[in-house]
């Protein structure tokens, strides 16, 4: 198992080329700047506001600096107000390519297409030659996240995923978890594993702001599908979402866009601080994956017991199903099969281990299924976070 | 013995969850005794396993899941009629969605 080494000592899974625009209005040029380009090399991203916003700026260079990322092209219209000088100066520094196009400089929508294309072609041909070093389960880091829950996911998918989690600490590894909306009822237990007092007070805390975030918007994290599914409380979603977790102590909590200090278990919280702004913390999965990936997340295991069909740009989404019935609808989706649990062909143990194989295969290289598919789902919106506080972070 | 299709997750709780789907009148095994099926339980919906009374709270994988808007009885199907959230209300609890689509 090799990766590529990159200069702050991250080493990634996937060497990508990543077109970013910088406003909704760049979109379509970067978007056919990638267009010809195998989603094997090239991959898209992109912030849509035009006004400026500190957790905006910090996701895009944290996604732009991320280990699976060797060389960046900025697509900027020019008249909106993210930093892309600024952005690019940050990116440079990490020691990869990067231009800004700006697209009013640059002679109109055809022009800027055409040299974009031209940066990401030298771009490719740069990226050929970064070095090649061995990687090991004590790189990774690997994000989980559920979307589509049911009932079935407590017993199978989410418990799985906690075996697998648990296989990453062991090995040396990092890992996170994250949606605080989805973890009402289990703030006393979450707390009773911190590895201080301090931080088992910190993660109350942000529970506490979580309910009145959530409380003040009107309704929980909980969807139409759940119910379909067989859940009825927020409460009893967040048991499964739990589990994903897996037993380890929580080494910290982190707010997006935060690289790990150190291996372990992390708590992500990616509820804004302050007076509600900018409305729902997570309007769909997607939001938070892309958040656990610009925490470094090499990968993410995604948890189903309806059937997402999301993958994400950047890092592969790992899907284990946890519903016998829809993995034999979207076998070609899904990567593990953990409903055959509930027919009594596999363990929570022995799919476990295998999901964490898996995690080892995708590292060296093999695409997860939606990977495969062309999935590159992404979304970045408005948010406001204060640093996180002393106790969040292991020494 | 086939394994019960009723899988009650700890001995504490007042809920089992079905495993496969099953149907109103079936009597099935489960690790709390044999129980009657008052209702239609589809894959990974709960059953009451007991009597349960108004405002008592439900208890699944030992762990408090919300608390019976009514009086449930043993074997019937527990879900958004007889169970609210104590935390927050649910968007599907309101008037004004359907909650998207059910099954």
């Amino acid at each position: 198992m090799t990766g590529y080494l990159r200069q702050d000592g991250r080493k990634g899974i996937r060497n990508y080329v990543v077109v970013a625009y910088l406003v909704e209005c760049a979109h379509h040029v970067a978007r056919q700047v990638a267009a010809p380009f195998d989603a094997r090399d090239v991959q898209l991203i992109g912030f849509p506001g035009c006004y400026i916003n500190d957790y905006a700026h910090d996701m895009m260079r944290a996604l732009c600096r991320h280990p699976n990322v060797g060389a960046v092209l900025l697509v900027s219209l020019g008249c909106e107000m993210f930093r892309r000088e600024k952005l690019r100066e940050e990116i440079a520094a990490s020691g990869r390519p990067c231009e800004v196009l700006v697209i009013q400089e640059n002679g109109g929508t055809a022009r800027s297409i055409a040299d974009g294309r031209a940066f990401v072609s030298n771009a490719l041909t740069a990226l050929a030659g970064v070095p090649r070093v061995p990687i090991g389960v004590a790189d990774l880091v690997i994000g989980t996240e559920c979307g589509g829950s049911d009932g079935t996911s407590l017993l199978t998918a989410n418990p799985v995923i906690g075996a697998a989690v648990d296989h990453v600490v062991d090995g040396g590894g990092t890992a996170m978890f994250e949606e605080l909306g989805e973890l009402f009822g289990c703030e006393d237990h979450m707390a009773s594993r911190a590895v201080t007092p301090e931080l088992g007070g910190e993660i109350l805390r942000a529970m506490r702001k979580t309910f009145r975030y959530y409380d003040a918007l009107g309704h929980s994290s909980f969807g139409g599908g759940n119910i379909t599914g067989g859940l009825t409380t927020i409460e009893e979603k967040s048991l499964g979402a739990y589990a994903k977790s897996g037993t380890r102590p929580i080494q910290g909590m982190i707010k997006p866009a935060t690289t790990p200090p150190k291996p372990g278990l992390y708590l992500m919280d990616m509820v804004p601080d302050g007076e509600v702004r900018f409305g729902y913390p997570n309007i769909n999965d997607t939001v938070t994956v892309v958040e656990m990936i610009a925490c470094g997340c090499h990968m993410v295991l995604f948890s189903t017991g309806r059937g997402s069909v999301v993958g994400s740009a950047i890092a592969p989404i790992i899907k284990v199903c946890a519903n016998p019935e829809t993995y034999r609808k979207l076998p070609d989706d899904m990567d593990v099969d953990a409903g055959r649990i509930l027919e009594g062909r596999g363990t929570i143990e022995g799919v476990g281990r295998e999901t964490f194989e898996l995690i080892r295969a995708v590292a060296a290289g093999a695409p997860s299924k939606s990977e495969a598919l062309g999935h590159q789902e992404f979304l970045l919106g408005y948010k406001s976070f204060e640093k996180a506080g002393p106790a969040c972070l292991p020494v | 013995m086939n394994p019960s299709p009723i899988l009650v997750l700890r001995d504490a709780d007042t809920v089992g969850v079905a495993v496969v789907p099953l149907a109103a009148g079936m009597s099935v095994e489960t690790a709390a005794g044999p129980l009657a099926l008052r209702d239609d339980i589809p894959l990974g919906h709960k059953v009451a396993l007991k009597d349960i009374a108004v405002d008592e709270i439900v208890l699944k994988l030992g762990f408090p899941v919300g608390a019976a808007k009514r009086g449930v009885k043993r074997g019937e199907h527990v879900h958004m009629h007889n169970l609210r959230s104590t935390y927050i209300t649910n968007f599907s609890d309101r008037d004004d969605t359907s909650g998207g689509p059910r099954s």
